[in-house]
């Protein structure tokens, strides 16, 4: 008997959630941005079904679609979203990140900032103030990943930008539950 | 059937190195660190609040 999976997203239920075209989803996923985490060949083609993680996922890279940033930078924050939660999964035994931002409205909050498009602040909010905010330069980290970049323990934001863009995590998987 | 694992990978352009997604996963490592130090000290907070206005353990 076959058993349904609910967990398991088809590309159609992720559009469906995410209000966008198919084609879009494709490009996320055949540009190496989105990794499917249930995947496989059918002949020539590819059967691509996904988790939850993945729809978190989809929502942040298609927020950071919107701004014309380059695909290697959503790629990293997209891929620092997903060892996170491992990370945090071995502190934390069963730790979902979208769960944890979907049910969790009263405990800290994770903010991303993209300050020009090369510096990622990392900022954990409660009650609009700061827990904790680090930084790194997310563009070294992929043009010259041997060069080890440093982690900035910020007290305070950076102020020697110009523009910066903020991915509010809990109201991006708040929108999609 | 429940799936569980991913089958097999199909041949993506990779935009991340290894070397940066060795990277990503030590600084994930880190800022995961930090994020559960976070949220267990607003877990004691939320404990002694809970004491101080008098609620009964």
């Amino acid at each position: 008997m076959a058993i349904m999976d609910e967990n398991v997203l088809t590309l159609k239920q992720i559009q469906k959630k995410l209000q966008t075209k198919q084609h879009v989803l494709i490009h996320l996923c055949e540009k190496g941005v989105i990794e499917p985490d249930f995947q496989e060949t059918q002949g020539r083609g590819i059967h691509r079904e996904f988790s939850q993680r993945n729809l978190l996922e989809f929502a942040v890279a298609l927020t950071i679609r919107k701004y014309g940033i380059p695909v290697a930078t959503t790629a990293a924050i997209v891929r620092l979203l997903k060892s996170f939660e491992r990370s945090t999964q071995r502190r934390i035994k069963g730790f979902s990140l979208i769960e944890y931002l979907q049910k969790r409205r009263t405990n800290p909050n994770i903010l991303l900032f993209l300050y020009d498009g090369e510096y990622m602040v990392f900022g954990i909010e409660k009650d609009q103030k700061f827990l904790s905010v680090t930084g790194f330069n997310i563009s070294k980290l992929i043009s010259e990943p041997e060069r080890q970049v440093k982690l900035d323990h910020l007290d305070d934001f950076p102020t020697s930008f110009d523009s910066y863009l903020r991915i509010d995590l809990q109201r991006i998987a708040q929108k999609i539950s | 059937m429940t799936k569980s694992s991913k089958k097999s990978k199909e041949p993506n352009q990779k935009p991340l190195s290894q070397e940066a997604l060795k990277l990503i996963g030590h600084i994930a490592d880190i800022l995961a660190e930090e994020f559960v130090k976070a949220i267990k000290k607003q877990d004691v907070e939320k404990k002694e609040d809970g004491d101080e206005s008098g609620n009964i353990r």
